[in-house]
């Protein structure tokens, strides 16, 4: 955990611009991803959680530049990503992976898992088709697929085994950094369970750090050193996983982890569910985000924005309230 | 003890495909109290939502076709119902909510539109009348400023919204019986809470069956459990029992491979796993069909199927092994 920093994201921004309709003057942009900083270590996992619409997934593709960002800096091995061409950016994509929450529309029908697994050595220039074919071999052995999986196509696979094609693919050319997004919410629970196992054990075997995109805050504290809770484009909570689950300080953080459904208790009737939807992130409330559904919101939060402030060593929490 | 609601008795549906006939539900039965939340537990593929939709009839038949069975519901069996007689009774007596309420709503009608329809359907109310109680519908599932809403399209509407416009419609003609086929499965977590909770507060008006995948959902709602493997209930029994204390492999390995809230700090830091996948349904194994991921399994779950069997005087399961000995 006290790595090297691998990942340094500044003030990153995304926003769309909507299609201007007929005789609309300039529509507001839509602020997917609205300014958010972090710093990921080598070795360490952090999980960016929050609801459909929060920005996430937007944030994770912005920042491995599968989008372009707005504004910001995003700062990989110590390289801007910024202002780097295409060529020198395919060269660094080595080092940062991504994989897909559905693993049947990440893959292409047409091609055999041999070839899918084949494909990142062909595109970063091992041109020795024989070793290629075997490194994808080793590949499949590496994440418990059985050897004549080779030569099958992805519709002949069930949802988990093609994740583990999809993870395979991911960990083809020895990354650094895997962004992962939502790589177990399309998979049955006790599919899930395994995908996950499989995951950890690549960190320990292959020294990776992983960006974990999730909306599941009970998968997230199995697999996360760090959370950073996200909501209309902005993070309003980063802390150790600890920290969040223990002592946490937004009034969103808790009412996601209350809203968990939990095994042992049986529906407690004290819990008051957080009213209404996530705002429009094109018309977002003014001053906190939060306000329209927070239970505790005060006058000042319609006004400001509160901004993120260390409430804790390493604990830093956005809202007026805490600190 | 007063009679149920709606009895399933050997139930056993398939699909015809170009690899065959496959059984999706292999001859299950059960049974729905009066005022009872039963929930149906299983993974993908299980056939639990099968079973819910053949209790109307909603499946297309062909493919589907209903091998064996009676569904009993006040003293008729539906499966030898005529169509019309059928029409009836959904939306009516016995309603039904979708998973995706984007792909179950008529995307070109009107919120309005689409609730006074079943009134307009099953009741004498006119058009006036339908919409007026449309809206008091709405208001029933909380949806802010219900009048409004009446005229909103579908897309207008957000997934947590839809889904509160789809119980609205269920509950328009105060059925009896209302099944729920992973009602959040497709929301967000607060969403989700904020569902539940409505269902919560129609538990006193009627019987819920509900269908999901989510242990947790069921702890939060449900007084029975049904679990369902491979076309078959495994292992049934009240909620609380059946979580704490779990007979059958499935159940027990199925709860086990939740991430728990503080598990991490309890159990180290890998989760538990079932091995394996859940068996497609034309390699289906012999005999338990559990058999191949059960880490108990015996030379004689190779090749008999064990039945269904009263362990507790509320509990079954069907395994081979001693009820406790896991």
């Amino acid at each position: 955990m006290n790595g090297e920093k691998l990942l340094v994201v500044r003030d990153l921004k995304k926003h769309f611009l909507p299609k201007k309709k007929f005789l609309e003057t300039s529509p507001a942009p839509i602020r997917a991803v609205d300014g958010i900083s972090f710093t990921l270590h080598e070795g360490e996992t952090l999980a960016l959680v929050g609801e459909s619409g929060c920005g996430k997934s937007t944030a994770a593709r912005t920042l491995l530049r599968l989008i372009e960002p707005t504004s910001g800096q995003v700062i990989f091995c110590g390289t801007d990503l910024s202002g780097l061409k295409e060529t020198e950016m395919r060269h660094l994509r080595k080092e940062m992976q991504i994989i897909f929450q559905d693993p049947y529309s990440a893959v292409n029908p047409a091609r055999h898992i041999g070839h899918i697994l084949q494909e990142p050595f062909e595109i970063h220039g091992f041109r020795d088709k024989k070793e290629n074919a075997e490194k994808a071999k080793q590949l499949l052995e590496q994440v418990g697929l059985p050897l004549d999986h080779f030569n099958r196509y992805p519709h002949e696979l069930s949802g988990g085994q093609l994740q583990r094609v999809g993870i395979a693919r991911a960990i083809a050319l020895k990354p650094k950094l895997i962004v992962a997004d939502e790589p177990v919410s399309a998979l049955d629970v006790s599919i899930q369970a395994q995908v996950i196992n499989l995951l950890l054990d690549l960190k320990e075997k292959l020294d990776i750090s992983y960006l974990f995109i999730s909306h599941d805050l009970g998968v997230v504290e199995y697999f996360c050193d760090r959370v950073a809770v996200m909501y209309l484009g902005k993070i309003v909570e980063i802390a150790d996983s600890e920290q969040i689950y223990n002592s946490p300080q937004h009034p969103y953080t808790i009412a996601l982890l209350d809203a968990i459904p939990r095994l042992e208790s049986g529906r407690t009737k004290s819990k008051a569910p957080i009213k209404g939807d996530i705002p429009n992130p094109a018309n977002p409330p003014k001053g906190c985000a939060f306000h329209s559904r927070c239970p505790i919101k005060e006058k000042q939060c319609e006004e400001k924005i509160p901004a993120l402030k260390e409430v804790a060593p390493g604990h830093h929490a956005a809202c007026f309230l805490k600190h | 003890m007063p009679s149920p609601e709606l009895e399933i008795q050997d139930l056993t549906v398939s699909f015809s495909t170009p690899r065959g006939k496959l059984i999706a539900v292999n001859g299950i039965s059960f049974h729905l109290n009066p005022g009872e939340t039963l929930a149906l537990v299983g993974e993908s593929g299980c056939g639990k939502t099968v079973s819910a939709l053949s209790i109307l009839r909603l499946l297309p038949e062909p493919p589907a076709q209903i091998l064996s069975g009676k569904i009993l519901f006040d003293g008729q069996d539906l499966l030898s119902l005529r169509a019309k007689a059928l029409q009836n009774l959904r939306g009516h007596s016995i309603s039904m909510i979708f998973q995706d309420p984007m792909t179950s709503l008529n995307p070109v009608l009107t919120v309005g539109e689409q609730i006074a329809e079943t009134l307009l359907r099953h009741t004498t109310m006119n058009r006036r009348e339908a919409l007026q109680k449309s809206a008091d519908l709405l208001n029933r599932v909380e949806l802010p400023s219900p009048k409004e809403k009446l005229q909103y399209y579908p897309h207008q509407l957000s997934g947590g919204m839809r889904q509160r416009v789809m119980i609205a419609m269920a509950l328009a003609c105060a059925p009896r019986v209302l099944i729920a086929d992973e009602p959040t499965t497709a929301l967000d977590v607060l969403i989700q809470a904020q569902i539940l909770e409505l269902l919560e507060s129609l538990k006193k008006e009627m019987s819920i069956l509900i269908i999901t995948h989510d242990l947790g959902v069921v702890a939060e709602t449900a007084q029975r459990v049904l679990v369902m493997y491979a076309g078959e209930i495994v292992e049934s029994g009240p909620a609380k029992a059946l979580l704490n204390d779990p007979f059958h492999p499935y159940t027990k390995g199925l709860i086990a491979s939740i991430p728990k809230l503080g598990g991490k700090k309890k159990s180290g830091a890998r989760l538990e796993e079932i091995s394996g996948n859940v068996p497609s349904l034309d390699q289906r194994p012999s005999g338990c069909p559990f058999h191949p991921r059960c880490s108990w399994a015996m030379e004689t779950c190779k090749t008999q199927n064990p039945q269904l069997r009263k362990v507790e005087s509320q509990r079954q399961v069907s395994c081979h092994l001693e009820p406790g000995s896991l």
